[in-house]
C-alpha cells in the first residue's frame, strides 16, 4: 500500500494542525485557582507594612498597565507618597513615591482610590490626613507614567472614592465622579458626590444621599458606557443586634453628567425593595474570643454597570434566613428603576465586604470575604464569585485562607480596612486585597494581586495573558473579527448568536435533540483560523468544510449540552491565520443551517 | 512679682481605656499584644528619662510637671517632637477649655507649694513659663485637647532602632487603633514599652517614612511614683 505525497502532505498538514491547536487550546477547569500575587518584596517594603484598604485600577488604553494604592508609606516634604505599579498585566510590581505632600500639614496619604481616563491618565483621589477638611483631593497625571502627578482643588472630607467616564460614546467622556461621605451634613452625615470636568483641578460638590431621616453611609460609583452615572449608598436606620443594623440600599442616577441626580426620583430606588435589610455596623467583625476582628461599617455594598447592555450591578449585605449576613447581588435591565436580587454566598458563614465589577462580555465578578470560627482561630476567607449569567447561579472560589493572629502587622480592629479592589477590563477581572504575605521572609499582611477570566470555559491564553482574548463584534448576518496581538483570539459564544441572529432549533426536556448546526463563515480565506470548543473548554471535533467562499463548522451538539431546551455555551475561537493581520478589522459573513446531517459540499 | 517661672504645662492625658470610652465614646480602642523575645537592660525610669541622647532640652521641664498634671487628674501625657499634649480626649473645646484651667491652677499649686519630688525636679531644670493651651481638633480623632508646643521635647524623625540602641528591646510590643467618628484610615500605633509601661515609645502607621517615634506615651502615676524612689 502506499501513500502519495499529496496525502503524505495533507496528513503532515493535519498533524500540524492537531499539535499548533492542542498548544494553544489548552483546556482547564473552571475552578482553576486564581493567579495571586504578592505585589510586595522584601526590597519594595522593607519596613514591613501593612498594605491596608487596597484599591486597584487598570489602564483602559493598555490593559498591561495595572496601578494599587494601599495604605504604605505617608508623605511628608520632600517625601511624596507611593503607588504600585505594573506594567506587565501584573506579574511584576514596582513601588512608585509620585504623590506630593500638598500640604504642610498633612503627614500622610489616607483614604485613596484610583482610576485611569480614557488616555490612559492615572487619577488617585486622596484624603490628607492631618490636613482640616476640606481635605481630599485629586492627583492627575501630567507628565509621564511613573512620574509625579499634580493635585488639584480641595474638596469635602472622609472616604474619596473615585471613578472616570473613559467611554467614548459618552457624552461625558473624561468627566471625573468621587463619591465621599460629609459627616458635617445636617439633619445627618450625607453621601455626596464631587465632578469635574479637568481631572480634579476644579471641583463641584452635589448632595446625592437622602439624610432627612438617618445617616447616609457607603457611598459608591459606577459610570456606564451611555455616560449615566449611579451611586449607591445606605441609609442607617437603627442598629439591632451582633454587630447588625437595619438600612435601606439606595440608587440614584445622573443622566446629565452629576449635575442632577433626580433620574429616578428626589430620593432614589431601594435596590431590595421597601423593607429595610439588615447589614453590618460593626468595630469588631469576626469573633473577638477567637482571634482578631476587622471593622465592618462602610463595607457593605458596591455598584457597577455591564458595559455592553448598561444593565446595572448593586451588590449589598443582608442577614437572611440564615442567621448570616450574606453578599447579595441586585440586578437592574431599567437603568435603576427595578432592581431583582439573587444571593451570593451560601449561607453557612457571615459574609461582607462585597466589590462587583462587570466584564466586557457581560460576566459578574464579586469579591467579598467571609470567616469561619468553627475551630480554635477565626479563619478569614477571601473569596471570588462569578456569575455567567447575568447573576441567576453564582460559581465561588478561595482566594485565599488567612488567621491573621500570628501575622504581626495585622491589627485587631483594622485587619485590611473598608473595602478592597475589583475591577474589569475587557473581559478579565483584576482584584486586589489584603491578605496574608506570600515568599516574604517575614509573614506579614501584604496587598495581593488576582486575576480572574471572565470566560466561562478554559481557554489557555485568555488565563494565563488575559488581554490577547477579546469578544467579537456582532452585527446582523455578520461578525467582525480584530486581533490587538499577534496571538490574539478572539471568542464568539454561539448561544449570543442564537439570541441575535441564528435561528437556533432547541432540545426540549425528553424531546428529541436537533441534529446537526452547521454554520457557514464566509469570506475567512487564510486570514482566520477557527475552533470549536464545548462548554467545558473541550476541543469539540468539528467538521471543517472549505467551501468557495469560506468554510463551514458542521457539528452535531450533545444532547447533555443544551440548557433549558436551548444550546449550551458553546464557543468559536478564532485566531489569525498565516495572511491575517494584526490590528486589521475582519467582517466575516454568518448563517446557522440546521440539518439532519453533516454538511457536505 | 509675678515671677511665671516655671512651668507650666501641659498636658497629657491619659486614661485608660475604660475612662476613654466613657468620656469620648466614639473613639474606639483596640489592642492585640505581639509577644517577642526580650532582653530588655535593666534601666530604671529615671535613666531612660533623662538619657541626653533621646531628649531635648524643654523635655526636663515638661518632667517637671508631672506632679501638676497628675493633681488635674490626667493620667497620660502624650509627648511629641514638639508639644506635650493631654491624653485625655474632650468632647468639646469648652470642656478641654476647662481641663485646661484645671492644669493651669495645677501647675501653679504645685509651683508655689512643691511636692518633694516637685522640687527634686524643678531643681534639675531651667525654669521657664509654660502655657497651656486647646488643640480643637487633635488630627488622630477630631478630639479637643489641652496642650503646650513650641517645645523641644525629642528629635523629629528620631528612629525607633535609636531607642533600641539606647535603651534596648522594649519589655513588651503591642498594636493599638486609634479610630475618629468618621470612616478614615484610623491610626495605629505600634508601642513599645519600657520601665514596665511607664515610659511607651510610639510608632504610628500614618508616617511619611516607617521607623520613626511618633510620640512617646508617659504613664504619668507610674512615672512619678518611680522617680520618686529613683531621683537621687
Amino acid at each position: 500500500m502506499s501513500i502519495s505525497s499529496s496525502s503524505t502532505s495533507v496528513l503532515l498538514k493535519a498533524l500540524v494542525m492537531a499539535i499548533v491547536w492542542a498548544s494553544i487550546l489548552v483546556l482547564s477547569s473552571p475552578t482553576l485557582k486564581a493567579q495571586l500575587v504578592d505585589i510586595a518584596t522584601n526590597a519594595t517594603d522593607p519596613s514591613n507594612l501593612a498594605d491596608t484598604e487596597p484599591s486597584i485600577a487598570v489602564n483602559p488604553a493598555n490593559h498591561l498597565e495595572i496601578v494599587i494604592v494601599s495604605f504604605s508609606e505617608g508623605w511628608g516634604p520632600g517625601n511624596p507618597g507611593p503607588i504600585w505599579r505594573s506594567t506587565d498585566g501584573g506579574t511584576t510590581w514596582t513601588k512608585l513615591f509620585v504623590l506630593p505632600q500638598p500640604n504642610p500639614s498633612s503627614f500622610s496619604t489616607c483614604d485613596q482610590k484610583v482610576a485611569f481616563d480614557a488616555s490612559g491618565n492615572l487619577h488617585v483621589a486622596q484624603l490628607g490626613c492631618g490636613m482640616s477638611p476640606p481635605r481630599c483631593m485629586i492627583f492627575r497625571q501630567t507628565g509621564a507614567p511613573g512620574t509625579a502627578l499634580t493635585f488639584g482643588a480641595l474638596y469635602g472630607d472622609d472616604q474619596p472614592h473615585l471613578d472616570m467616564d473613559h467611554f467614548a460614546m459618552s457624552a461625558f467622556l473624561g468627566r471625573l465622579y468621587s463619591p465621599w461621605m460629609d459627616f458635617s451634613a445636617s439633619p445627618n452625615p450625607r453621601s455626596m458626590t464631587t465632578r469635574s470636568a479637568n481631572g480634579g483641578s476644579s471641583v463641584t460638590n452635589v448632595g446625592v444621599g437622602d439624610n432627612g431621616s438617618f445617616p447616609n453611609r457607603t457611598t459608591r460609583v459606577a459610570i456606564a458606557s451611555d455616560g449615566k452615572v449611579y451611586v449607591i449608598f445606605k441609609t442607617r436606620e437603627g442598629s439591632t443586634s451582633g454587630g447588625f443594623e437595619n438600612a435601606h440600599f439606595r440608587v440614584r442616577r445622573s443622566d446629565d453628567g452629576g449635575v442632577n441626580w433626580n433620574a429616578l426620583g428626589a430620593t432614589g430606588v431601594s435596590v431590595h425593595g421597601s423593607g429595610a435589610v439588615e447589614t453590618w455596623f460593626t468595630s469588631s467583625w469576626g469573633n473577638a474570643a477567637k482571634g482578631k476582628v476587622a471593622r465592618a461599617r462602610s463595607s457593605d455594598a458596591w455598584i457597577a454597570v455591564d458595559p455592553g447592555s448598561g444593565e446595572v450591578y448593586a451588590a449589598y449585605v443582608k442577614k437572611d434566613d440564615s442567621g448570616f449576613g450574606q453578599i447579595y447581588v441586585a440586578r437592574s435591565k431599567s437603568l435603576g428603576a427595578s432592581w431583582s436580587s439573587t444571593r451570593v454566598t451560601d449561607g453557612t458563614h457571615h459574609s461582607a465586604f462585597p466589590e462587583i465589577a462587570v466584564a466586557q462580555n457581560g460576566t459578574v465578578g464579586v469579591l467579598y470575604v467571609d470567616f469561619d470560627d468553627s475551630g480554635a482561630s477565626t479563619i478569614f476567607r477571601h473569596r471570588f464569585a462569578r456569575s455567567f449569567n447575568g447573576g441567576t447561579t453564582w460559581s465561588n472560589a478561595n482566594l485565599q485562607s488567612m488567621d491573621p493572629g500570628p501575622i504581626g502587622n495585622a491589627t485587631s480592629g483594622f485587619l485590611w480596612g473598608d473595602y478592597e479592589g475589583l475591577t474589569a477590563a475587557g473581559n478579565t477581572f483584576y482584584g486586589v486585597f489584603t491578605g496574608q504575605s506570600i515568599g516574604r521572609t517575614t509573614l506579614q499582611l501584604d496587598p495581593i494581586f488576582f486575576r480572574r477570566t471572565a470566560w466561562q470555559i478554559g481557554i489557555n491564553p485568555c488565563i494565563t495573558k488575559p488581554w490577547l482574548c477579546t469578544l467579537a463584534v456582532m452585527k446582523p448576518n455578520l461578525i467582525k473579527l480584530e486581533c490587538p496581538f499577534p496571538d490574539c483570539r478572539v471568542i464568539d459564544p454561539i448561544p449570543r448568536n442564537c439570541l441575535v441572529k441564528f435561528d437556533c432549533p432547541g432540545c426540549a426536556p425528553n424531546g428529541l435533540c436537533p441534529p446537526f448546526y452547521n454554520i457557514f463563515l464566509d469570506g475567512m480565506e487564510d486570514n482566520w483560523r477557527v475552533q470549536l470548543l464545548d462548554p467545558a473548554g473541550k476541543v469539540v471535533n468539528a467538521r471543517q468544510v472549505k467551501t468557495a467562499t469560506g468554510t463551514v463548522v458542521s457539528f452535531r451538539p450533545a444532547a447533555n449540552h443544551f440548557r433549558d431546551g436551548k444550546i449550551d455555551d458553546y464557543h468559536l475561537v478564532f485566531s489569525l491565520g498565516p495572511k491575517g493581520k494584526v490590528k486589521t478589522p475582519y467582517e466575516i459573513k454568518t448563517r446557522l443551517e440546521a440539518s439532519n446531517k453533516p454538511f457536505r459540499p | 512679682m509675678l515671677i511665671r517661672i516655671l512651668l507650666i504645662s501641659i498636658v497629657t492625658i491619659c486614661f485608660s481605656a475604660a475612662n476613654a470610652q466613657t468620656r469620648h465614646p466614639g473613639i474606639k480602642r483596640t489592642s492585640h499584644t505581639t509577644p517577642k523575645p526580650v532582653q530588655p537592660r535593666r534601666m530604671n525610669t529615671f535613666q531612660i528619662l533623662t538619657n541626653p541622647n533621646l531628649w531635648r532640652q524643654d523635655f526636663p521641664v515638661v518632667l517637671a510637671q508631672l506632679p501638676a498634671l497628675q493633681t488635674a487628674g490626667e493620667s497620660k501625657l502624650l509627648v511629641f517632637p514638639d508639644k506635650a499634649v493631654s491624653g485625655t480626649p474632650a468632647r468639646s473645646a469648652d470642656e478641654a477649655q476647662n481641663q485646661r484651667r484645671k492644669i493651669e491652677n495645677a501647675m501653679e499649686q504645685v509651683r508655689t507649694n512643691p511636692t518633694p519630688l516637685a522640687r527634686k525636679l524643678m531643681a534639675r531644670t531651667t525654669q521657664r513659663s509654660l502655657k497651656p493651651d486647646i488643640i480643637t481638633k487633635f488630627p488622630e480623632d477630631d478630639s479637643a485637647r489641652v496642650a503646650i508646643d513650641s517645645l523641644q521635647l525629642f528629635p523629629a524623625g528620631m528612629r525607633v532602632e535609636n531607642v533600641r540602641r539606647q535603651l534596648g528591646a522594649p519589655e513588651k510590643t503591642t498594636r493599638v487603633v486609634i479610630e475618629s467618628e468618621g470612616e478614615r484610615r484610623p491610626l495605629i500605633l505600634t508601642l513599645y514599652s519600657y520601665a514596665g509601661g511607664a515610659v511607651v515609645f510610639a510608632e504610628a502607621d500614618i508616617a511619611p517614612r516607617p521607623g520613626a517615634v511618633d510620640r512617646v506615651i508617659l504613664d504619668i502615676p507610674a512615672v512619678i511614683a518611680a522617680l520618686e524612689k529613683e531621683v537621687p
